[in-house]
C-alpha cells in the first residue's frame, strides 16, 4: 500500500499525537500550525496525566491514555520530564468520603490502583493540607509531563511536513491556507481545540477559559497534584463560573495553582476577580500556599462539549474530515489514547478501547 | 553609626542597622562569593543591585526567595543560603 | 481602600519632585516604591544637593509613602494592587504618575554569571549598601554614561579601578562631549569626573569578550580591535547603557515604543489620567527627571505660568537625552559562544535559544524567561540577539505572594 496523506491542522498535544500515531502505521503527514508547537491549550494546561471517572467512558479513554503515557513518559523521562506523583483527591466532608469509597472500586474495575486515604493517611501524604479534612483518594499512577515539549517531540519524530500557517477553509480533499494556497490530503484532522468551531461552525464545542498561576520553587512543599473532590463533581458539567482547589508539582519544585471555568468568555486578559477567587479557594485548603511567590498567571480556553467526552473519529456529514478535539480539560492526558483510537479508525484495524462513546456522529442526527 | 546583629548561616554577624540583606552578607565575606545555586547547579550572587535580577534570592526567617539587596536588615534576622535544596531542573 | 489625588509609581529624582510639587498645591499624594527610601536607583543613600530639598519634603502630610512597596497589578477603575513584605494593599487614584525609572541592559556575555560579575549601577547599589570595595580590582565595561561617575564613586570608597573598557568609539564619545557643553553644568560634573579618574586606563573601542573564572571572576578579556588581552581583578561591573522600565504603562495599556512610554509634551500618556516622567519617557538623566516633575504637577493643577516654564526647562534637558540615546542605546554584542548562558534563571543556553522559532517558542520549549525575573534581564538580552518582540504584559507584575493575588476577590466584578 502507498502511503496516504493526511493534514492535521493544530500543533498542540492531539494534533502532535495524531501525527505521531498515524506516520508510526504509514501515513505522510502534513501539520498546520498558526502559532508555534504546543502552544494553545496544550502551554496553557496543567500537563495534567489523570484518570478520571465522571463517566464510564471517560474513565476507559483516560485510563488507556495514562497507560501509554507511562510508557512514553519511562522511554524519555528527561524529554517529557514525566514525575509519576499520583494525585490526592481531598474530601471536604464525610459525604465526599464515601463517594471517595464508590470510586476506589470503579477505578479497581477499570484495572487502575486508587486507595482510600482516611485522615491520617491523607496528611501523611501531603501535611500542607488544612487541618479537619476526613480523607481522600489516591491515584498513583497519574503524572505531570511537560506537555509543550511533549507536543514538540511527538511531532519531531514524525518526519513530516510542519507548515506555519493559518487554515481558512477545509474543503473536500484538503485545506485552504491563509497566504492561498491549497493542500490536499485525503484525509483532514482538525484538532484545534476550542477554536475548532472557526472552521467547523456547527461542532459542539465552547470554550471554556481558565486561569493557571506557576510559583517560584519549592520542592517538597506538595507530594502529589491535590485537588478537591468537589473538582471532578462540579468544575466539568456545570454551566456556571465555577473555582476548584487543584494545585501540581512540576519536576522543577514550582507549583502549578487552579483552577477555574469560565463558558463564553472569549478575552484573554486575566480576570482579577476570577483569579482572586480561585487562590482563596486554594488558600482554604493548603493555608501554606498563601506566603508562596508566584511568577505568572495565564489563561487559556478547553475545548468543551455537551457530555464532556471528545470528538474523535470522522465527521459524520463532511467526507474526509476527521475530528479530534472537545479534550475540555483532559487534552493531555487523553491525547495519546486519542491517538491510538483515530489511527485504528483510519487504518481499519482494531481500537484498543470501543470508539462508541467518542464518536462525532453521537451529536450529528442521522439523514 | 546604629549596628545590629543578624545571623548568616547560624552565624552571628554585627552590621550596620540601615543596611539591606545584601550589604550584610557582603560585609560577613572578604569576596563576593556564590549565594545561591542556579538550577543547573552554576555559583551565583546579587548582580543588579536593584531588585530586578533576582539573583540575589536567600532565605529569611524560613522564607525562601527573599532578595537580598531590597530587604533591610533586622535585628535577630536569620539569613540562610546556600545549602541547595532547588530541585534541579 | 485608600484613595489618593494622585499615585506616583517610583520615588527616584523624577517622582519625589513631582510628589514635592503635588503637595505643595495642596493635593494628597501616594508614592509608592519597590526600595527601602526614596532617591532612586542612583542617588538612593546619596546625599545631593540637587535632590535633598525634594527629599526632605517627603515628610509633608500630604505625602503618604509606601516604601518596599511593589505595585503586583494594575485595576480598572483606577485601583492598583501593591505588596510589601507585610500585606498587600488595593490604592485608588485619580491621577496616576508613571515614575518608575530604567534599569540596566545587561547583556549576556561568556563568564557573565560569575559571583563577582555585577552591572555597573549594580555595583554602585552594592557598594552603597556596605559592600567592601577597598582594594578590589575592579574593571568597569561596557557602554554608557554611567560609567563615569560610578569609577569616581568606586574610586572614592578605595576601589582600584584597573581600567575603563567602552564600547563606543572615541570620536562618537568626544561629538557626545560636545553636547555637554550645552549644559553647564554637566560639563563639570565631566571634568569632575576626569580630575577625579586621572591615572585609571580608558580604552574605547574595546569589548569584554569573556569574564574568567571558575567559582569567581578573577578576570576579563577584551578585545580592541583585532587585538586581545586580558585583565586580573576581582569584580567586573557591566552594563550596556539603561532601558526603561516600561511594564506597569504597558499593564495600563499606554503606548510605548522600546525605548519609552509615549507622551504628550505635557507628559500625557495615551490612557487618560497617566502621565509619565523621567526616565520612562527616555533615558534623560537627573535634571531631566527634576524638571518633568515639576511639569507633571503643574499640569494636573493647570497651574498655567509654571506650565510653560517647566516646559521650556523640559524641552533643554531633553535634548541631552537625544543625544545619550544617539550615543548609547545602541550596544555592540559579541558572538557568544554556544554554552553561554542567555537566561539566567532557567539557564537556558544561546545553543538551546539560536535556532528558535520565536520568543515564544523558546519560552514554551526551553523556559527561556519563565523565572523570578519575569524575562526582565533576558527579555531584553534576547531582543537584542536575536530580534525577539516583548509579550503583553499580564499581572503579576513583579513576583507577589498568592495571598496578594487572592485580595483581588473583594474588587467588585462590575468593574471589569
Amino acid at each position: 500500500m502507498s502511503p496516504s496523506d493526511v493534514i492535521i491542522i493544530g500543533g498542540g498535544i492531539v494534533g502532535c499525537a495524531c501525527a505521531h500515531r498515524l506516520a508510526e502505521t504509514g501515513w505522510r503527514v502534513t501539520l498546520v500550525e498558526r502559532d508555534t508547537i504546543g502552544s494553545g491549550a496544550t502551554a496553557a494546561g496543567m500537563g495534567q496525566i489523570v484518570a478520571l471517572d465522571d463517566s464510564p467512558a471517560e474513565l476507559v479513554l483516560t485510563a488507556d491514555s495514562q497507560r501509554r503515557w507511562h510508557t512514553l513518559g519511562q522511554a524519555n523521562p528527561l524529554i517529557h520530564e514525566y514525575t509519576p506523583c499520583g494525585t490526592v483527591w481531598v474530601a471536604s466532608d464525610d459525604e465526599e468520603l464515601t463517594l471517595a469509597a464508590a470510586k476506589v472500586s470503579s477505578y479497581h474495575a477499570a484495572g487502575l490502583h486508587a486507595e482510600l486515604l482516611d485522615a491520617a493517611a491523607l496528611y501523611r501524604h501531603e501535611p500542607n493540607l488544612r487541618p479537619g479534612l476526613p480523607g481522600g483518594l489516591r491515584i498513583a499512577g497519574d503524572a505531570v509531563v511537560y506537555s509543550s515539549r511533549s507536543a514538540a517531540w511527538l511531532w519531531e519524530q514524525t518526519g513530516g511536513t510542519l507548515i506555519h500557517d493559518e487554515v481558512t477553509a477545509i474543503q473536500s480533499g484538503g485545506v485552504t491556507l491563509a497566504n492561498g494556497r491549497q493542500l490536499r490530503a485525503d484525509v483532514v484532522v482538525l484538532a484545534t481545540g476550542s477554536r475548532a468551531r472557526e472552521l467547523v461552525p456547527t461542532l459542539p464545542i465552547r470554550p471554556k477559559k481558565g486561569h493557571l498561576v506557576i510559583t517560584d520553587r519549592y520542592p517538597g512543599f506538595i507530594h502529589h497534584q491535590v485537588a478537591e473532590m468537589g473538582y471532578a463533581k462540579n468544575a466539568h458539567l456545570a454551566d456556571v463560573d465555577s473555582v476548584a482547589f487543584n494545585i501540581q508539582p512540576r519536576a522543577t519544585g514550582q507549583i502549578l495553582i487552579g483552577s477555574c471555568r469560565q463558558y463564553d468568555i472569549h478575552t484573554p486578559e486575566v480576570d482579577p476577580h476570577m483569579l482572586g477567587r480561585m487562590l482563596q479557594r486554594c488558600i482554604d485548603f493548603m493555608p501554606g500556599l498563601a506566603t508562596l511567590s508566584t511568577l505568572r498567571v495565564w489563561t487559556g480556553y478547553r475545548a468543551a462539549t455537551p457530555d464532556g467526552l471528545p470528538l474523535i473519529g470522522p465527521h459524520p456529514h463532511i467526507p474526509g474530515l476527521w475530528l479530534a478535539t472537545g479534550h475540555e480539560g483532559l487534552g493531555i492526558t487523553t491525547s495519546l489514547g486519542t491517538a491510538d483510537l483515530l489511527a485504528a479508525l483510519l487504518n481499519h484495524t482494531s481500537p484498543a478501547i470501543n470508539p462508541s462513546p467518542y464518536l462525532p456522529e453521537r451529536f450529528f442526527p442521522a439523514h | 553609626m546604629a549596628t545590629l546583629t543578624v545571623f548568616i548561616n547560624n552565624r552571628s554577624y554585627t552590621c550596620d542597622a540601615s543596611t539591606t540583606v545584601a550589604g550584610a552578607i557582603t560585609q560577613a565575606t572578604p569576596q563576593l562569593s556564590a549565594t545561591r545555586q542556579s538550577v543547573r547547579d552554576m555559583p551565583r550572587t546579587m548582580v543588579c543591585g536593584m531588585g530586578i535580577c533576582f539573583e540575589c534570592r536567600v532565605t529569611i526567617n524560613g522564607a525562601a526567595h527573599q532578595l537580598a539587596c531590597q530587604t533591610p536588615v533586622a535585628s535577630g534576622m536569620r539569613i540562610t543560603y546556600g545549602e541547595g535544596g532547588d530541585a534541579k531542573l | 481602600m485608600q484613595s489618593y489625588d494622585v499615585i506616583i509609581i517610583g520615588a527616584g529624582p523624577a517622582g519625589m519632585h513631582a510628589a514635592h510639587a503635588l503637595a505643595s498645591r495642596g493635593q494628597h499624594v501616594a508614592l509608592i516604591d519597590d526600595n527601602p527610601a526614596a532617591g532612586g536607583q542612583i542617588w538612593r543613600g546619596v546625599n545631593n544637593k540637587s535632590i535633598q530639598p525634594a527629599r526632605a519634603a517627603l515628610e509633608s502630610p500630604h505625602i503618604t509613602t509606601y516604601y518596599q512597596t511593589r505595585v503586583i497589578a494594575t485595576l480598572a477603575s483606577q485601583q492598583l494592587l501593591v505588596e510589601n513584605p507585610r500585606d498587600a494593599h488595593l490604592l485608588h487614584y485619580r491621577h496616576l504618575i508613571i515614575a518608575s525609572g530604567a534599569r540596566e541592559l545587561l547583556l549576556p556575555v561568556a563568564g557573565w554569571t560569575l559571583p563577582g560579575v555585577t552591572g555597573i549601577g549594580g555595583l554602585q547599589a552594592l557598594v552603597k549598601a556596605g559592600m567592601p570595595i577597598a582594594n578590589k580590582r575592579v574593571v568597569i565595561a561596557g557602554t554608557g554614561p554611567l560609567i563615569w561617575p560610578v569609577a569616581v564613586f568606586l574610586r572614592m570608597h578605595g576601589a582600584h579601578i584597573v581600567a575603563i573598557a567602552e564600547q563606543q568609539s572615541l570620536p562618537r564619545l568626544v561629538r557626545f562631549g560636545l553636547h555637554l557643553a550645552r549644559y553647564p553644568r554637566k560639563i563639570w560634573q565631566a571634568v569632575g569626573y576626569a580630575a577625579q579618574l586621572i591615572g585609571v586606563p580608558f580604552m574605547a573601542d574595546s569589548h569584554v569578550i569573556a569574564i574568567t573564572g571558575t567559582t569567581q571572576s578573577t578576570g576579563v578579556r577584551i578585545q580592541r580591535g583585532d587585538h586581545q588581552f586580558q585583565l586580573t581583578c576581582d569584580y567586573v561591573a557591566i552594563g550596556h547603557h539603561l532601558v526603561p522600565n516600561l511594564d506597569i504603562a504597558q499593564s495600563l495599556g499606554c503606548d510605548t515604543t522600546p525605548a519609552a512610554v509615549t507622551t504628550t509634551g505635557l507628559l500625557a500618556t495615551t490612557i487618560p489620567h497617566v502621565y509619565a516622567i523621567g526616565e520612562a519617557r527616555g533615558i534623560g538623566g537627573l535634571d531631566c527627571a527634576i524638571a518633568e516633575g515639576h511639569l507633571v504637577a503643574a499640569v494636573i493643577c493647570r497651574d498655567t505660568s509654571a506650565i510653560t516654564q517647566w516646559q521650556q526647562r523640559v524641552a533643554h534637558e531633553r535634548q541631552l537625552a537625544t543625544a545619550i540615546a544617539a550615543t548609547f542605546a545602541t550596544p555592540a554584542t559579541t558572538p557568544l559562544a554556544d554554552d553561554t548562558i542567555v537566561c539566567r534563571c532557567e539557564d537556558v543556553t544561546h545553543a538551546q535559544l539560536q535556532h528558535a522559532r520565536d520568543w515564544r517558542t523558546a519560552k514554551l520549549q526551553q523556559r527561556c524567561g519563565m523565572g523570578p525575573c519575569q524575562g526582565r534581564i533576558c527579555g531584553a538580552a534576547t531582543q537584542h540577539l536575536y530580534g525577539w518582540g516583548p509579550d503583553a504584559v499580564r499581572p503579576p507584575l513583579r513576583p507577589a505572594r498568592v495571598a496578594t493575588l487572592a485580595l483581588l476577590q473583594t474588587i467588585s466584578t462590575d468593574v471589569e
